[in-house]
């Protein structure tokens, strides 16, 4: 089982690159020899990263607009592995929650992701070498929390996707797969901006996870993300596809 | 910029490691200088075995017989990872399956991975540094095949019995998971009763499994099975437990 989880010369593409799990991805990616696609809206958040990462290739893009997409990706040469991480979050309760959240939400977490997949996967195809794909989901997908569970439903509208995709791409040697974290501790965990009130619900969520989480553990280290994502991403196997790997402390299997 | 995992002295106990799957697992922990111990109820499979692997701690004992496991693995140090490969398959439809078969592989299946776990697990909680379980299960754990007996049953619990010591190791920073392999030629998979069966139905069944996985793929690659065991037992995640992860070219996911 020679040269596992190589990537040296691999080409990997990561969207919500600027900071975050994306960031942390494409960091590893580097270090591992990969040429580095990094998708963000963040122009300031590329700077910082190509500084960082001389060799990545920065693309500025708001997931959020589908027309914007193509325009910014079809240039792109054929890839090895897409990882579709970029993800907004708007708590809210269901009985209050906007059209407009719900929109905001889905475009970027659900119609992102499949636009994308569209893009690169077709190249794939026409290649015909196949490639990995793995989107970042949530344990949200399978067990939705309180003030957030529109989230949950694009999260569980993810892992369709990555089923459906999964189920269509297979016969090209194109495997999909996604990671389901709990929380990471990052900018869209963390609770700064929030009120004094959502801070309070928060910090009631927070204990409502840990005390059903039989490791105890609150806060999933970014390395475990990295590395779970990694290793699906990799050339370790051929036949894990359609997968949603939990990265919870057990969370889910309780 | 290979990536190579670290198990250099990490104790393994590995069940069934005379043939297939285990014997796969073993080759590759020992090229990868972990301290092996092989434990199967055949001894010409463990002698051959030893030759092979010089450095392995050969266990010969019948994990139907629990005292007998009793005695051989009690005086066995405290391990870092366990996996619980050991499995038997008596394929019946479901008339035909008798006691005898229903006892048989519910007793290695399901029943010895419990009371041996119970043995290695005290060990590793007075050690104290935590561990890394991973039970062999299969897809039929989730989709059952047919003519498999009860095999699918046992796999279902095996599953259940994953989750539940997740769920109570977890505060020991024990991890518990499991793999879902797909079908993997070996041994178990030439069954003799297979054999007896009609060549045409034979056939039919095996594109049946085709028609239904995505990447058209019957036999999984012994490479992924061992890869995939490898990161989930490995210190690559902290917070990787309780999950099932199947290796099936997308059978189970569509």
């Amino acid at each position: 089982m020679a040269e596992i989880n190589n990537f040296s010369g691999k080409k990997c593409l990561v969207t919500g690159a600027g900071r975050g799990i994306g960031r942390a991805v494409v960091a590893e990616l580097c270090a591992r020899g990969a040429t580095v696609y990094a998708v963000s809206k963040n122009p300031e958040n590329l700077k910082a990263l190509k500084k960082e990462f001389p060799n990545v290739i920065p693309v500025c893009v708001d997931l959020s607009k589908p027309e914007e997409i193509g325009k910014a990706l079809e240039p792109i040469e054929t890839l090895d592995c897409l990882i579709n991480n970029a993800g907004v979050i708007e708590p809210a309760e269901m009985l209050q929650v906007s059209a407009e959240s719900f929109d905001r939400q889905f475009n970027v977490n659900v119609k992102a992701a499949l636009i994308v997949s569209q893009i690169v996967a077709k190249k794939m195809i026409e290649r015909g070498e196949g490639g990995s794909i793995v989107n970042i989901s949530s344990i949200n997908a399978q067990r939705p929390a309180l003030g957030i569970g529109l989230y949950s439903c694009t999260k569980a509208a993810l892992d369709m996707l990555t089923k459906s995709l999964a189920m269509e791409l297979g016969h090209h040697k194109i495997r999909v797969n996604s990671v389901n974290p709990a929380s990471v501790l990052t900018d869209m965990s963390s609770t700064e901006s929030y009120d004094d009130e959502g801070k309070v619900k928060m910090q009631a969520h927070h204990d409502r996870l840990l005390s059903r989480t039989p490791t105890q553990t609150l806060w999933m280290p970014v390395g475990d993300v990295v590395n779970a994502v990694l290793f699906l991403a990799s050339n370790a196997t051929s036949q894990i596809t359609g997968q949603c790997l939990g990265i919870d402390g057990g969370y889910l299997a309780h | 910029m290979t990536f190579e995992y670290n198990f250099t002295g990490t104790k393994f106990l590995v069940t069934g490691a005379g043939r297939g799957i285990g014997r796969a697992i073993v080759t590759e922990l020992h090229k990868k200088r972990a301290i092996v111990y092989a434990l199967s109820k055949n001894s010409n499979n463990l002698t051959t075995l030893k030759e092979e692997c010089p450095q392995i701690i050969t266990i010969c004992a019948d994990l139907s017989n629990l005292e007998q496991t009793k005695s051989a693995v009690e005086s066995i140090e405290a391990v870092d990872c366990l996996i619980n490969n050991a499995g038997v398959i008596e394929p019946a439809d479901f008339l035909g399956i008798s006691q005898e078969q229903f006892d048989k592989q519910f007793n290695v299946n399901l029943k010895a991975v419990v009371f041996l776990s119970q043995l290695v697990v005290k060990k590793m909680i007075a050690v104290g540094n935590g561990g890394s379980i991973v039970n062999m299960s299969s897809v039929c754990s989730q989709r059952p095949m047919r003519n498999s007996g009860i095999y699918s049953c046992t796999k279902a619990a095996l599953d259940m019995l994953t989750k539940t010591m997740a769920l109570e190791l977890g505060v020991h920073k024990i991890r518990v998971n499991s793999l879902n392999p797909g079908l993997v030629n070996t041994d178990m998979t030439n069954h003799e009763s297979y054999q007896k069966q009609n060549p045409e139905d034979m056939e039919k069944a095996m594109q049946q499994v085709i028609d239904r996985t995505p990447t058209q793929t019957l036999f999984m690659p012994m490479s992924d099975v061992v890869n995939a065991t490898l990161f989930l037992a490995s210190n690559q995640t902290s917070q990787i437990t309780g999950q099932c992860l199947a290796v099936d070219g997308g059978y189970s996911a569509n």
